[in-house]
């Protein structure tokens, strides 16, 4: 049985109050994940918050305390090779073999998965400029990084797990791994992107999961996330603004002279918009929320860290 | 001092405090080891040759022998005691120093620098040659603190205390030469195998250019390799075969010449042991005494090639902790799959470097005009020591089956066996502990009829120790 959820998309990675403890710390305290068929899935939080141990006990490498978890319909730790065969994983970490080229390690990893489309394979360490003869020894982190990624990329895997994927790169390689990401949108592809970076997943995630402590705080569609963020209002007005910070669902007001700057809640907006029309406006600049105000407010909220 | 150079030697005292405070363990055990490894020489001695008369028989057994000198040196005072000692230990324990400076130079240096901790280092005050001078001034130290335990442990023994002072001030001189030059090797080569792959050659080289008087030198520098696999072996042999073809090789060759050349000695063992009966008691296994040299000697052999089972074995707990088996097992090979192609190798690569001892034995035996008519036997005599190897791969399984960082077990495990190997021949240690080591029941072929039973067990503790260990590893968190 294939789980589903509330909109009918077939579930493809599903987890419910996943726990895993190591010693005294909880690194997954209470979990719940949901990425549908099709999406790319933005996992977003600071570093330590969790996400690499989710991703393992998804992938079978650590076994959850309790709670459940799905990939693909099948149980991490009991049948994951299943989910091997089906899935393709970029560590946050890559190491290497010193001692083997870049190519053959390229070659050894399709071996081990039985075969990959070695045309597109030849694209992307074009795309990506990989050396293929340097030994794994002598790539820096980034170079590292593009061979796990090329691996991945090559495999024809039906999801993709990527933990913190572009941590080494430049920002050209950069393009081309969103590039990639998109093309396997495009084909129907799941990715589960996690990073601690918010422009990357806000460029291409569209749904989007936020860890703390072990526990998502928010998840949803990026929009309906955006619409928890405040905008940014900049104004010149004629006459005098005060009164502007009595207006509910404003904050964080500045007056100079006749030029006001302020943040509105997504529902205030309306409100704000009216109070403005009242008077002359001169200019006016919004800014639409960005995720970093999402994450900054998440995280503000509840003060520790 | 001129501030400049000040400033490239700043923090020196700090990491050469850090440095010792993370060898706290592995310095003074190290230390203590080699103090304790050096005494066994003339302990051993003097149970082997207790009289002059005896001494004076290993003199003329020995006196001009040209296979000998290749690995001791010309001899020089062998028919005294302390001259006999010094000869025996001298060369062994200029390698044995030299190596132990080159791993620890390399350790404080390049390893560091491979897990990034030189540049967190760097960034605080630290000078860019402190690390380099630490290194030296830990590894120069741990010396010296050996010198003068090698040299009290001798002298209170009863050896001639300024013939000590010259023999222990060489095997010295030697250690820090090679701590230079490793320091030298490590600012080229940029990674630690490699370092300790270089130097390791270079000490290997000045041995062999000590013995042969000649070699032509050649300069290693990371080349780039090919950008394909050149292996047609099924996944995952393909991936066992290409990460531990390197280590079979070296292996090989390294037994194979040991085992040419010891076998070229075969002729020389019988005047030589005539020379001390205490020493042929101790060796003689049955049969004619040359069987008993080779049966003895792959005994020996299988020990070292227990090394290589155990760090083959041991490559899954390996890649592990070294942060690569995540990358492996995503891609769907399985995990017992996985472990048991290294399994499976270290096995093969068993049987092929106890089957090279026997065969090069022979061969070597014969080229000094033994005769080949033992070839055959001593070929079929290697694989029969197999087993106990097993037996240590399977406690190296069991090993990373519990957890990577039980690694150490069998190690320590082949360091008992050696220990009983060398002890057991001078009755010094009890039965049991005899009994505990898997080569104690080895039948010594070619000396003794091979028996089947104790090698079916042997390889049945083998494979229940593996089985055990894939079974754990199976269940068990990856770290």
């Amino acid at each position: 049985m294939v789980p589903k959820d509330d909109l009918g998309t077939e579930e493809v990675i599903v987890t419910r109050a996943l726990v895993k403890r190591f010693g005294s710390t909880r690194a997954l305290d209470g979990l719940d994940l949901s990425v549908g068929r099709g999406q790319v899935h933005g996992f977003l939080g600071p570093n330590g918050a969790g996400k690499s141990t989710a991703i393992r006990v998804l992938l079978g490498m650590i076994r959850a305390d309790s709670g459940e978890s799905r990939v693909l319909g099948m149980e991490p730790w009991t049948e994951s090779r299943g989910i091997h065969q089906r899935i393709a994983y970029v560590p946050g970490e890559v190491n290497l073999w010193p001692n083997l080229t870049g190519g053959e390690t390229l070659d050894l990893l399709a071996r081990l998965r039985g075969g990959v489309d070695l045309v597109r394979r030849a694209e992307l360490c074009e795309m990506f400029d990989l050396d293929l003869r340097a030994k794994g020894g002598s790539y820096s982190r980034g170079n590292r990084q593009k061979v796990a990624l090329i691996a991945a990329l090559a495999s024809e895997a039906e999801v993709y797990f990527f933990d913190e994927p572009t941590a080494g790169l430049d920002p050209l390689k950069e393009v081309a791994f969103q590039s990639c990401v998109r093309e396997i949108q495009a084909s129907g592809g799941t990715v589960l992107l996690s990073s601690h970076i918010l422009a990357q997943v806000e460029q291409l995630a569209d749904t989007l999961t936020i860890i703390r402590n072990g526990r998502a705080i928010e998840s949803g569609s990026l929009t309906r996330m955006k619409h928890l963020a405040r905008s940014q209002v900049q104004a010149t007005v004629v006459g005098d603004p005060s009164g502007l910070d009595l207006m509910p669902g404003v904050h964080d007001v500045e007056i100079d002279g006749e030029r006001i700057e302020c943040s509105v809640d997504p529902d205030e907006l309306k409100g704000l918009l009216r109070w403005l029309l009242d008077r002359e406006v001169v200019d006016l600049v919004t800014r639409p929320p960005t995720l970093e105000d999402l994450f900054l407010r998440e995280y503000g909220r509840g003060g520790e860290e | 001092m001129n501030p400049g150079l000040r400033q490239a030697f700043a923090g020196t005292g700090h990491l050469v405090r850090f440095g010792l405070r993370r060898d706290r363990v592995v310095l003074p055990v190290s230390v203590i080891a080699l103090a304790i490894w050096i005494l066994l020489y003339p302990i051993q001695y003097e149970i082997y040759y207790p009289t002059q008369v005896q001494i004076d028989a290993y003199a003329a057994a020995t006196a001009g022998n040209a296979a000998l000198e290749a690995f001791l040196g010309p001899g020089r005072a062998i028919d005294t005691f302390d001259g006999l000692v010094g000869w025996e230990m001298g060369p062994v324990f200029s390698i044995l120093a030299s190596l132990f400076a080159m791993f620890m130079v390399v350790r404080h240096t390049r390893s560091e620098e491979e897990d990034g901790r030189t540049e967190l280092l760097l960034s605080a005050p630290v000078g860019r040659l402190s690390q380099l001078a630490a290194a030296f001034l830990i590894t120069g130290g741990a010396l010296l603190v050996q010198a003068v335990l090698w040299w009290t442990g001798l002298v209170a023994f009863g050896l001639d205390p300024v013939g000590t002072t010259a023999q222990v001030m060489a095997i010295l001189g030697c250690a820090l030469v090679f701590m230079a030059l490793t320091g030298v090797v490590c600012q080229v080569v940029s990674h630690p195998r490699a370092a300790r792959g270089v130097a390791g050659s270079l000490i290997g080289a000045f041995y062999v250019i000590r013995g042969v008087g000649d070699l032509g030198a050649g300069y290693l520098r990371p080349r780039p390799g090919p950008p394909e696999l050149r292996t047609r072996l099924p996944a995952p042999m393909a991936f066992a075969w290409r990460i531990q073809r390197g280590a079979l090789r070296g292996w090989l060759l390294g037994l194979g010449i040991a085992a040419l050349l010891y076998g070229s000695l075969g002729r020389e063992v019988e005047a030589l042991l005539e020379s001390s009966p205490q020493f042929t008691e101790a060796l003689f296994a049955g049969g004619e005494i040359t069987d008993s040299y080779f049966a003895t000697m792959l005994d020996f052999y299988a020990i070292v090639a227990s090394g290589f089972v155990i760090g083959s074995a041991l490559r899954p707990g390996t890649e592990e902790k070294a942060g690569r088996a995540e990358l492996v097992l995503a891609t769907g090979v399985g995990r017992v799959r996985w472990a048991s192609s290294h399994v499976l190798l270290a096995l093969l690569g068993a049987i092929l470097l106890m089957v090279t001892c026997g065969l090069l034995s022979g061969i070597g035996f014969g080229l000094v005009g033994g005769g080949f008519d033992r070839l055959v036997d001593l070929t079929a005599a290697g694989p029969v020591f197999v087993p106990a190897a097993l037996v240590l791969g399977g406690i190296a399984v069991l090993s990373f089956g519990i957890s990577p960082r039980a690694s150490f077990l069998p190690w320590v495990a082949l360091g008992l066996c050696a220990v009983v190997l060398t002890l057991q021949s001078l009755s010094a240690i009890s039965e049991r502990l005899v009994d505990l080591s898997p080569f104690s029941h080895l039948p010594l072929v070619p000396a003794q009829p091979i028996e089947f039973w104790p090698l079916v067990w042997l390889s049945s503790i083998a494979f229940a120790l593996s089985a055990l260990g894939l079974g754990l590893w199976q269940r068990r968190d990856l770290t």
